[in-house]
């Protein structure tokens, strides 16, 4: 026999109880009573400090596991101090696994599996469904689809979803029960205790429409396997996506639609869900990309796939669907994708390789360099993930004009390597708004042999502060030391105007 | 075919049959490997096959701590010179040093003559990333050519690493550089087939009228051929012109020390000449 336990929270009077174990509610402490009381009636009482954000983080785990009966599952969030629970759309997906009787004992099965004690319902309506797990008189029912009204006629009102408050006010006039209501005019009731009293009446019994909002958006196309025996091993797992993907990706086929993200859930014996996503530049929908750009993922987090105690459902979903016609370029190149041609472009490939290496860097770090119209150096070109649209073949970034409309006549008058941000030297100037006879950067002092410029960069006074960041002008040179290395360094700010303290920089590296 | 054979067939008076002529062995019936010129002949004629093999490792390391910026530079050269002779795109991968030596600026990509449009930056954390993702580029038919920059732990770049690179290149095709910036870390033998040292060289001064500063002329390597499989180590002094996108080997007259001091002071015979009339 184990000792009674409870949870408890601070209030305002002191430490309240919030839950009870079944031992704890033997002896007679029940929730919201003060601990002082609770340790009175029972001593023997093991008390734990609450978690509610814990709880609501383990039924939302709780919820995605429930995403193997139905797609549509949502958490109902505690309000009101009702008990949350969760909800699912089942419409549809009953007879998936033996009708409704059957579904029901084996979510039981489960939930008492993982140590959990459930009340489960069934009803036509999600406001019927939830009072009747929360104050039906079984822990397991199911209401038969023309039954609704005389089945929560005995239920209290608090079945209803409705406030404390108003729950009260409706017992001070002698209404106590759903069956109380029945049949009663609406307009003086709504006009008495409020128009939600109506709304989740209607709701409950079917008058008015209510709909499960999902945690996730279901995939269009799925594939799912299902295992008798759990699986561990990663070897299984890779087999069963490589299985799946097959699955999926003759479905796209034949729908006629490739797949931007891929989604694969892979369910737990002990009720968690893990979950990875993968997103393709182009649309997918071949088995063995599929299958790489998985392991990919599967490679660059973990060495083991941490299965617990085995996987015993596997999912993988197509989000993002989009039609195949509208397949793009890979990488704006010219040139058809040939495949037995082994010197010409192979757009595809390419961008099946950079979907690979941003499944397992990150997007972030899979870049193409766009042009930017701005002068100010940082802001001149700007990095595009390969995730975006690839330019239209034939009609690439313009970068000599661009470069043109950056440096002018200048020939070479960009650096190779930006430094940034730019890192402060110091100088030694002959004049002051000459280039710089002497700098010392990262304690090494380089003597100026040759040097262009200046190059005046005037700050964008038409970009918000925020944008820019600095508001001073540039003077740019082009410098090369005794050994030929060669520099790009700035002054900042101008020595004539009155406030401007001029600082150099150097802003970038020549080859 | 049959001239050849003819002409090729063992004078008269020799003793013995063709057929106990010396087998040629078989490395020297392979097809001749694709090369990509590099624009000058005096470099060319250097490299064994008559121009910079394609479907094998290049390494370059810069000769000085110093001489990073030039390495990257000769290097982007190199680049330049087999992206204009085979499509795709090219890859540019890079371990992630923020501030440090410096990140590749498209725009001066784009001055130096190589167009950005075609580059895909790939920065992640480690040199084995690096090496893995060069790895896999070679192994995918379409890209042009690949180049890694190691600027840490470049130990990761050992034999076994040029080797499967190698192998890897030789199956495809593809042609990879190795870049290291920490210099001597890989002088440890490699499978490459070349590798290059490269340090700044001070530029030919370009005289503004007006100016007590002369100006840049185009950049300047000492540029070394270390090591070459079937060709000889060798030295030069070579220019990078970014209109024609080819390699010169500056003239030995114009290679002078840095200017001298006191070039600024020019005599303003000018000047003398308005104070006398």
């Amino acid at each position: 026999m184990l000792a009674p336990q409870a949870l408890a929270e601070p209030s305002r009077h002191g430490l309240r109880i919030t839950a009870t174990d079944p031992a704890a509610e033997r002896a007679g402490v029940n929730p919201g009573m003060p601990l002082a009381d609770a340790r009175a009636m029972c001593p023997a009482l093991a008390v734990v400090p609450a978690d509610p954000d814990g709880d609501v983080a383990t039924l939302r785990r709780l919820a995605h596991w429930c995403g193997r009966y139905s797609p549509w599952t949502a958490v109902d969030t505690p309000d009101d101090r009702a008990p949350a629970g969760i909800a699912l759309d089942i419409t549809g997906c009953a007879h998936l696994f033996g009708g409704e009787e059957a579904m029901l004992a084996g979510i039981a099965d489960r939930l008492a599996g993982f140590g959990l004690t459930a009340r489960l319902a069934a009803a036509p309506t999600l406001g019927a469904a939830w009072a009747m797990a929360r104050h039906g008189p079984d822990v397991r029912c199911i209401v038969p689809d023309d039954a609704t009204p005389e089945t929560l006629a005995p239920l209290p009102l608090a079945a209803l979803r409705l406030d404390t408050a108003t729950v009260e006010a409706m017992s001070r006039v002698g209404l106590k029960r759903v069956g109380d209501l029945l049949g009663k005019p609406a307009a003086p009731l709504a006009a008495r205790f409020g128009p939600r009293l109506i709304t989740r009446l209607d709701q409950a019994l079917g008058r008015q429409a209510e709909t499960v909002h999902g945690l996730v958006p279901p995939p269009r196309h799925e594939a799912r396997r299902v295992f008798a025996e759990p699986i561990v091993l990663s070897a299984d797992v890779e087999r069963t996506v490589a299985e799946l993907a097959d699955d999926l990706a003759a479905r796209l086929m034949d729908a006629g639609v490739g797949a931007r993200r891929l989604d694969l859930r892979l369910y737990r014996v002990d009720g968690r869900v893990r979950e990875t996503t993968v997103r393709t530049s182009t649309l997918c929908r071949e088995a063995a990309h599929m299958v790489r750009l998985f392991r990919e993922r599967l490679d660059a987090e973990t060495d083991e796939v941490d299965a617990g105690f085995g996987f015993d459902l596997a999912v993988l979903g197509a989000l993002a669907v989009e039609p195949a016609v509208a397949r793009q370029d890979g990488l704006g190149t010219a040139g058809e994708n040939r495949p037995g041609d082994p010197a010409g472009n192979r757009p595809d490939e390419v961008a099946r390789l950079l979907d690979r290496f941003g499944n397992r860097f990150g997007f972030d770090r899979v870049m193409r360099y766009v042009p930017r119209a701005s002068a100010i150096p940082e802001r001149a070109v700007r990095a595009a993930t390969v995730l975006e649209t690839a330019p239209a073949a034939g009609k690439p970034h313009d970068w000599p004009v661009h470069l043109r409309a950056l440096q002018g006549g200048r020939q070479l008058g960009r650096p190779l390597l930006l430094i940034l941000p730019p890192d402060p030297v110091t100088t030694l100037a002959e004049v002051p708004d000459g280039p710089p006879m002497l700098f010392e950067w990262r304690r090494l002092t380089h003597r100026v042999t040759r040097a262009d410029g200046p190059e005046r960069l005037a700050p964008e006074w038409w970009r918000p502060w925020a944008e820019t960041g600095s508001r001073t002008t540039r003077d740019y040179f082009r410098v090369e030391d005794t050994a030929g290395r060669r520099f790009w360094l700035y002054r900042e700010g101008l020595y004539d105007r009155p406030g401007d303290t001029p600082r150099w920089f150097l802003h970038g590296v020549f080859g | 075919m049959n001239m050849k054979r003819l002409s090729q067939s063992p004078p008269l008076g020799c003793q013995g049959p063709p057929r106990q002529l010396p087998r040629r062995p078989p490395a020297v019936e392979r097809r001749r490997p694709a090369t990509v010129s590099l624009g000058e002949p005096g470099l060319d004629a250097a490299l064994p096959e008559g121009g910079l093999e394609l479907g094998v490792v290049h390494e370059i390391v810069p000769a000085g701590p110093g001489d990073v910026a030039a390495t990257i530079g000769f290097g982007l050269g190199l680049l330049t010179r087999i992206a204009a002779a085979r499509p795709g795109p090219v890859l540019w991968a890079t371990t992630r040093d923020p501030g440090r030596h410096g990140i590749a600026y498209p725009p001066g990509l784009a001055a130096a003559g190589f167009d950005p449009g075609r580059l895909i930056h790939l920065s992640v954390g480690t040199a084995h990333d690096v090496l893995w993702a060069l790895e896999e580029s070679l192994a995918t038919p379409g890209f042009a050519v690949a180049i890694g920059i190691l600027a840490r732990d470049i130990g990761r770049y050992d034999f076994t690493a040029s080797r499967r690179l190698s192998l890897r290149a030789a199956a495809s095709g593809g042609t990879a550089i190795v870049l290291g910036t920490a210099g001597g870390g890989a002088a440890g033998s490699t499978a490459a087939a070349t590798r290059w040292s490269v340090a700044a060289r001070p530029s030919v001064p370009v005289r503004h009228p007006g100016h007590a500063m002369p100006g840049l002329g185009p950049p300047r390597w000492q540029v070394a051929l270390e090591r070459c499989k079937r060709g000889r180590p060798h030295d030069w002094l070579v220019e990078w012109d970014h209109e024609t996108l080819r390699f010169h080997l500056a003239a030995p007259l114009a290679d002078r020390a840095p200017v001298p001091e006191g070039i600024g002071a020019r005599p303003r015979p000018a000047a003398a000449d308005w104070r006398a009339a």
